[in-house]
């Protein structure tokens, strides 16, 4: 089983809408595919239509992966089912601070999944603290998306410097160019400037589009609503390229 | 792992209406997953049917196959022609699921039926979100239709599947509770397997005379063999005759190894009558394997062979098919019906009891043989040296052979496991000397064909076979007496006197 994040310190640069594509077209090519919504807004469980269970079971979260396990939902696609965040999620930071080996704690708890799952997909809040850095720990490749802006790209330096910092090993982090605009200078600026500086972004770039937006209307991955579309090819390319990279980790 | 378990209900009407306009209550409502397919389907399997065995069906609809596993993806391929051994699809996947399952055997329809399946998905108001999903599988021919809905939950939709469970209960009455709704169950629920050919037997008593016995079995032997005899007239594949031919070789070793079981006239009139059977079987029989093996022969010969080669080939497949015709004649003939009528008439002749031999308990006698057979081989066999000739090794060929029939013809007389391991430790040296024969055979075969043709590159080709074919026996012949030696162990014999609940004693040598 391999567990994968998506993760920014940034909020609003695409995070949830690549989790939700990346985790359904990982379904789609056969590979039985959990996502889990760590943000406590919801955003990837509402895109697929899952609502959680029970309200108080967060304070559950890391004591047994049967507990996971009982509050997870089926989606309306074979191969993929959906943990779904509940508003009480964002006290993750504080519950963990209580607990001993708080770093260790969600990879081991998701270990317990490797009977049913091939794919845990971790879609993450835009924060930084204990939660974040249990997905660190946990996490492999932890998938960055990265609007091409001055300000995403010094947010990006500084995720870098915090795992020098803290010794993560800085291979885990994939970036990758998400709601590029194509026709805009400072974007294409930054992307020249970016891929200059660190070798390892990801080739796909994914452009800022309506298709996208329209993934809250639509309830739905973009491939359900927009096949042929721009946005849904250069999903269909990220995965390509994410999937070649976890079968030469697995290697 | 779903949270609950599917449920299914019988089908009695296959249109879904029933459950749509508000059927199923207000709040949830039926979409199409897969519109519903009829097909007119054939299921395909060998003579023993081998696929079904393994819980494996091979559904033919027009041009398209699909090889269905429980729990498992279908194997699908589209086949132009109508492919009838495992080597004649084009699909590299079926040819390797179907290959070690079917061997030799060629498929024949065994059922024919149409199917129709159809999927939905049961939406809930509100999110719009699919909480369970409904299937139909139902099958139908002239004698048979039977079909199951089957609900099948989606995790974390507990309560949602509960409360369609109930109206379905209400819809088509109480559900059947969880079964394995497919193809495979649907027929089986057909009772298709008492359908299944199945090899003739008979129950042995171990303590009936041997006489009664061994008469018995030589009948049951022969009445199996007689199975096999509608395949060989329709040419359906080469298994046919080799299994005809392996029930009455056992028969009439088994006449002749039980010496005294069956009165003198009775012995030599039955071994007469199933020598006279099989012997119109052998030409054809060497045909056949030459041409099983052709790929392999092929492969030794170079390029400048080949056209020799086809022309043997060609050759071969003309004697083959009129071998064939005359074969199935005589099986059709007065001749063989009477020859068979004689056979049966024979064995099945009250026992008359008449020797001391004959009333003994067959155990007693099968026992005596097996041990007397087991220390031939070790004597015989341990003598054979590098430069023994040939002759005595296939004389021991034979006598491993008449102790094979021996522990398979009454193989129920004794513990399973101690069987299975003589008789794996019997192998290796089989089929050494099986192989050993074959490549003698095989030599004599080619000189023949050799000899029956004017063809220079035929008599070419042929001439550089023999001489590959003659250099892999005498290779062969280097690894007989290690297997000998193998098998002749102190643990076979210890094996041995375990099977036939004796004290160990060293083999005499």
């Amino acid at each position: 089983m391999r567990i994968v994040a998506c993760y920014s310190m940034k909020g609003g640069v695409g995070k949830t809408a690549t989790a939700v594509n990346i985790a359904y077209w990982a379904a789609k090519s056969g590979i039985r595919t959990l996502l889990i919504d760590l943000d406590p807004q919801g955003a990837s469980s509402f895109y697929f239509r899952v609502k959680p269970s029970s309200k108080s079971w967060g304070k559950r979260f890391f004591n047994a992966y049967k507990d996971l396990l009982g509050q997870v939902k089926a989606s309306d696609y074979d191969n993929l089912d959906i943990l779904p965040a509940h508003l009480n999620f964002r006290k993750f930071d504080v519950l963990l601070s209580s607990l001993k080996k708080r770093k260790a704690r969600l990879k081991k708890i998701l270990s317990g999944l490797s009977d049913e799952y091939q794919l845990i997909v971790l879609d993450c809040p835009p924060s930084i603290g204990d939660l974040s850095e249990a997905v660190f720990v946990a996490a492999n490749p932890i998938f960055v998306p990265v609007i091409p802006t001055t300000l995403s790209q010094r947010t990006y330096a500084q995720l870098l410097q915090f795992f020098k910092e803290k010794k993560y090993p800085h291979k885990k982090l994939v970036p990758f160019f998400s709601m590029v605009q194509g026709q805009k200078a400072l974007h294409k600026k930054t992307m020249e400037e970016m891929r200059a500086q660190y070798s390892n972004f990801l080739d796909a770039v994914i452009p800022f589009s309506v298709d996208v937006e329209n993934m809250g209307e639509q309830r739905a991955p973009v491939d359900v609503f927009a096949r042929s579309r721009p946005a849904n090819r250069a999903y269909v390319a990220l995965w390509k390229e994410m999937v070649a990279l976890l079968n030469k980790k697995v290697k | 792992m779903p949270d609950t378990q599917s449920l299914a209900w019988p089908v009695t009407v296959l249109e879904p209406d029933l459950f749509d306009n508000g059927g199923l209550g207000e709040k949830l409502s039926l979409e199409v997953r897969s519109p519903p397919k009829t097909e007119d389907v054939t299921l395909l399997d060998d003579f023993d049917w081998h696929l079904w065995q393994d819980n494996r069906l091979l559904v033919k609809s027009g041009n398209d196959y699909q090889l269905l596993a429980p729990a498992a993806e279908p194997i699908t391929a589209v086949e132009a022609g109508s492919p009838q051994f495992s080597w004649d699809f084009t699909s590299p996947a079926l040819v390797e699921a179907l290959a070690g399952r079917l061997t030799l055997r060629a498929l024949r329809p065994i059922l024919a039926g149409r199917v129709t399946q159809a999927w939905w998905n049961i939406r809930e108001a509100g999110d719009d979100k699919i909480v369970c999903r409904l299937q139909l599988l139902h099958f139908q021919n002239e004698t048979h239709s039977q079909g199951y809905w089957q609900l099948v939950p989606l995790r974390g939709y507990q309560k949602e599947f509960d409360k369609v469970a109930r109206r379905m209960d209400k819809i088509l009455g109480e559900s059947l509770g969880n079964l394995p709704v497919d193809l495979h169950f649907i027929l089986a629920d057909l009772a298709l397997d008492d359908a299944r050919p199945r090899a003739a037997t008979i129950h042995l008593d171990s303590t009936a005379a041997s006489e009664v016995a061994v008469a018995g079995m030589v009948l049951n032997l022969v009445r199996d063999a007689q199975r096999h005899v509608p395949g060989i007239i329709e040419d359906i594949d080469s298994e046919f005759l080799h299994d005809f031919r392996v029930q009455l070789r056992k028969a009439r070793s088994l006449v002749q190894i039980t010496k005294g079981a069956l009165s003198a006239p009775r012995q030599a009139g039955l071994k007469t009558l199933l020598a006279d059977v099989m012997r119109p079987t052998g030409l054809l029989r060497d045909l056949d394997v030459f041409l099983l093996e052709q790929q392999d022969y092929r492969s030794l010969l170079p390029e400048i062979h080949q056209s020799g080669f086809d022309q043997l080939i060609r050759n071969v497949k003309n004697a083959r098919n009129q071998a064939c015709k005359t074969l199935q004649q005589y099986l059709q003939s007065d001749t063989y019906s009477n020859q068979l009528v004689s056979i049966i008439d024979l064995a099945g002749e009250p026992a008359e009891l008449a020797s001391p031999s004959s009333q003994q308990p067959i155990y007693l006698l099968v026992n005596k043989l097996i041990s007397k057979r087991y220390r031939k081989i070790c004597r015989n066999g341990l003598a054979i040296t590098d430069d023994t000739p040939d002759e005595e090794v296939h004389n021991l060929r034979i006598e491993c052979k008449k102790l094979r029939y021996l522990l398979t013809i009454f193989g129920e007389l004794y513990d399973a496991a101690t069987l299975k391991k003589i008789i794996k430790r019997m192998k290796r040296l089989q089929t050494i000397l099986g192989n050993f024969n074959d490549y003698a055979v095989q030599q004599e075969f080619l000189a023949m064909q050799s000899a029956k043709s004017r063809s220079q590159p035929l008599q070419m080709a042929v001439s550089g076979l023999i001489a590959v074919i003659f250099q892999q026996q005498r290779q062969l012949r280097q690894q007989v007496c290690s297997a000998i030696e193998e098998f002749a162990a102190p643990e076979t014999t210890a094996i041995i006197d375990t099977l036939l609940a004796k004290e160990t004693e060293p083999c005499e040598l």
